[in-house]
């Protein structure tokens, strides 16, 4: 279970797994961990179980700097999270044909890439075969800012266009994680599409800014609503209790 | 070079005909020179227009070879771009979609293929990707 086998002390906020094909999103101000907590949530998950497969997309930072700050934070690097480099690609392309690559086309990339199974490895080293029928059971999309960008469109033809983008995701069956970087994490029009919305801040405690998690929403899963404290540890990431 | 030629017999419009043998005279070019740079702008402009897109997948449709290729980047990519991103690398290397074969398939284009797509897949796919293409530019592949 991705949420209740994988970082020390999630148990403490999850009682119950989210289902499977659940549309999450992860909001929150810049450097509350929001790409590293979900790296380390996966790979922790995965470590666990060698068949799986997740699919980690960044739309705004390359592979190299998301993996370096996942390394930095002490969380290892698995080839279990394959990592699709949307803002390298587009940053190549607009070098030499920034027309190749619509608006359309990112959605369609994630729905693909969300049901592919990574059949790359299917005509080749017997080995491997194993490997053909994995599809992946995870997706990050990181970020929800930069997807929204890329769309150019605005106001409700977004809410329209992420509702049937969200039916479809749920279709596949993938749990979809979105990150989604504001300040403003009280009422945003994207909480009433998704299944499941986890906050990560940073609060005042003493003399010292700490940093928590918090569950606003999840839809068939039985979790607490309470600030809990995150602790980057050497190790990785670590729920060490309630804020409060 | 060693590329192929195929001569052809065109009609023109008899004053786009004089227009063309002036520019060609202005410009010190052959009329060959100037048609052929014409007919590759005009190729490489539509394969990055929504018709253009139409118009390559009609072209991958009637060329197994351009097919194969097709699905071997759609493994990384979306089915469109990796058409029009066929498309493009066609022209830019000399030749076109709807009549690629084994031997323009050249290892060339074949890197400057994953060179483009590398960023969306691992390197372990990369290298897949690359034995599947070499084996499908070869003789002995299907």
């Amino acid at each position: 279970m991705v949420f209740l086998d994988s970082i020390d002390g999630m148990d403490l906020v999850f009682h119950t797994e989210p289902p499977q094909g659940s549309i999450i999103l992860v909001v929150g101000g810049a450097g509350t961990l929001k790409s590293s907590f979900l790296y380390n949530l996966l790979q922790r998950y995965l470590d666990g179980h060698e068949d799986e497969r997740a699919i980690y997309i960044t739309f705004e930072e390359s592979k190299e700097g998301h993996l370096n700050n996942v390394k930095s934070m002490g969380i290892p690097i698995t080839p279990q999270i394959q990592i699709v480099d949307v803002a390298s690609f587009k940053a190549d392309l607009e070098v030499w044909d920034s027309s190749l690559f619509k608006e359309e086309d990112y959605l369609n990339l994630i729905l693909e890439r969300a049901t592919a199974p990574l059949s790359v490895y299917e005509p080749h080293a017997e080995s491997d075969a194993k490997e053909a029928e994995v599809a992946p059971k995870y997706i990050v999309i990181d970020s929800m800012n930069a997807l929204l960008s890329l769309l150019g469109v605005e106001g409700p033809v977004i809410r329209k266009k992420l509702q049937d983008f969200f039916f479809k995701l749920r279709k596949r069956g993938v749990t979809t994680f979105i990150i989604l970087e504001t300040q403003m994490v009280d009422d945003r029009p994207e909480y009433f599409l998704v299944d499941g919305i986890i906050e990560m801040g940073t609060d005042k405690l003493g003399n010292e800014i700490k940093r928590y998690l918090m569950v606003r929403k999840m839809r068939a899963t039985r979790h607490e609503m309470k600030p809990f404290l995150i602790d980057p540890t050497p190790d990785g990431i670590k729920i060490i209790g309630e804020l409060f | 070079m060693g590329r192929s030629v195929k001569k052809t017999t065109i009609d023109l419009d008899l004053a786009l005909f004089r227009r063309l043998k002036q520019y060609a005279l202005d410009t010190d070019r052959t009329i060959r020179e100037i048609v052929t740079e014409a007919l590759q702008e005009k190729l490489a402009r539509e394969a990055q227009s929504t018709d253009g897109t139409q118009a390559s997948t009609r072209d991958v449709n009637s060329n197994p070879l351009a097919q194969r290729v097709v699905q071997e980047m759609e493994r990384v990519i979306p089915h469109d771009v990796a058409v029009r991103m066929l498309s493009q690398k066609c022209v830019k290397h000399g030749t076109f979609l709807e009549t690629l074969n084994r031997r323009q398939l050249t290892r060339e284009l074949i890197d400057d293929i994953l060179n483009s797509v590398q960023y969306m897949a691992d390197e372990r796919q990369i290298a897949i990707m690359r034995d599947n293409l070499i084996k499908l530019s070869s003789e002995g592949g299907t």
